[in-house]
């Protein structure tokens, strides 16, 4: 028997029960109607504060907000699209994933850690390149696709990409911003960053922030915390 | 990651949660963009390895409640809750759910200060009790009494159980 009190009945809701007990106060819960509403209560309550608290979240964030935490730095941590920081990184976690399979493929560390160093090189001559690829679309698929859709990119290195627009809003000069997602693969190898670019007079899309998410496990899921 | 970076990235979590405490977001962003300059300057008193969300929740929830003791601020009204700003991004949210949304948003603003950090931390941000204890400093029992207090209530706020609905706290800014 389990004490079916208020806090034992959150518990259960909230997951935080050991899996013996969970199903200790299960079996109580079918014979106790009490105890079932409380348990829904608890049910409803989460639910409804989620569903009005997140919304928060998904509001565009003010760039002063941003400005204020990169102030006093010497580079923001918040790479302008043509320098090249967060291509380089990029690119390197794609050679990383081939350097695994190379070590995977029998050539030894020696002779992987060789051809690593070659691929990489190979990938930095063809760095202008793709990134060319990868601006055009991103200008082409901020001006013309709706958010959600997907505009896909190949260059002829075999380096492919994706730019999907998320969402738009207007900054405080009154210049039309969206936010987008930026995918680039690689034989199966894949990396994941996030924009916000804002279309000047010229009509170009402009970088203002590219956030490049860390570890491997925020290839999709961790994102949705990124932006 | 860089400080600075993590900061950046947790930047839409903190805004959701002092949203979620002050009701409004451009209160919130003030209430993060302070956070954020403490935590830099007190950046080496965060442990590297240890979670930097629940370190900024803690910041900003003892703000927040500095904030409400000194100035004896009234809660908002859930018509300035900030809806403008997300009505901006998505245009299509339909009117019903907007109406119902603001009424838990106004509930859980008439929730005690100290319970709806509680509330927020473990509902929409996911942290365990366990988590939410440490990042707060209180026992876990604290946590769970807390918690489950802003739940009940909020429910009757929301049902009119046997209490009478209390009035929202800003009807004479209408």
């Amino acid at each position: 028997m389990v004490a079916l009190d208020d806090t034992t009945l959150m518990a259960y809701v909230d997951g935080e029960l050991d899996e013996q007990t969970a199903r200790l106060v299960e079996a109580q819960l079918e014979r106790n109607y009490e105890a079932r509403a409380t348990v829904a209560k608890y049910r409803e309550t989460a639910s409804v504060v989620r569903s009005a608290v997140l919304p928060y979240g998904h509001a565009p964030i003010p760039e002063r907000l941003i400005d204020a935490i990169g102030a006093g730095r010497p580079h923001l941590p918040v790479r302008r699209f043509p320098t090249n920081g967060g291509w380089v990184r990029s690119l390197s976690a794609i050679a990383a994933g081939l350097l695994l399979l190379l070590v995977g493929g029998g050539g030894g560390f020696l002779a992987a850690t060789y051809r690593f160093d070659a691929f990489e090189a190979e990938l930095m001559a063809q760095r202008a390149t793709v990134e060319r690829y990868r601006h055009e679309a991103v200008q082409s698929a901020l001006t013309t696709l709706v958010s959600g859709k997907a505009m896909d990119w190949t260059s002829e290195h075999a380096v492919q990409g994706r730019i999907v627009p998320i969402r738009t809003f207007k900054n405080r000069k009154g210049q039309y911003c969206r936010e987008y997602r930026d995918e680039l693969s690689r034989e199966g190898a894949m990396s994941v960053q996030y924009g916000i670019a804002c279309r000047h007079d010229d009509k170009v899309w402009r970088n203002t922030y590219v956030l490049v998410p860390s570890g491997p496990a925020a290839l999709d899921g961790g994102m949705k915390g990124a932006l | 990651m860089d400080f600075r970076d993590e900061l950046i990235a947790l930047l839409p979590r903190l805004r959701r949660f002092a949203a979620g405490l002050c009701g409004e977001l451009a209160l919130a962003d003030d209430l993060v963009q302070e956070a954020c300059s403490r935590a830099i300057a007190h950046q080496h008193k965060w442990q590297p390895g240890t979670r930097l969300d629940s370190w900024m929740f803690r910041i900003i929830q003892n703000l927040h409640r500095d904030q409400l003791r000194a100035a004896n601020v009234r809660n908002r009204h859930a018509d300035e809750t900030g809806w403008q700003a997300e009505s901006a991004i998505d245009g299509a949210r339909e009117m019903d759910s907007r109406t119902d949304l603001g009424i838990v948003q106004a509930g859980i603003l008439q929730l005690p200060e100290d319970q709806r950090a509680v509330l927020l931390m473990v509902c929409v941000d996911g942290l365990s009790y366990r988590e939410t204890a440490d990042s707060l400093q209180i026992p876990v029992g604290t946590v769970m009494s807390r918690l489950s207090r802003a739940r009940l209530r909020l429910h009757e706020i929301l049902h009119g159980d046997d209490t009478p609905r209390t009035p929202p706290a800003t009807e004479t800014a209408r």
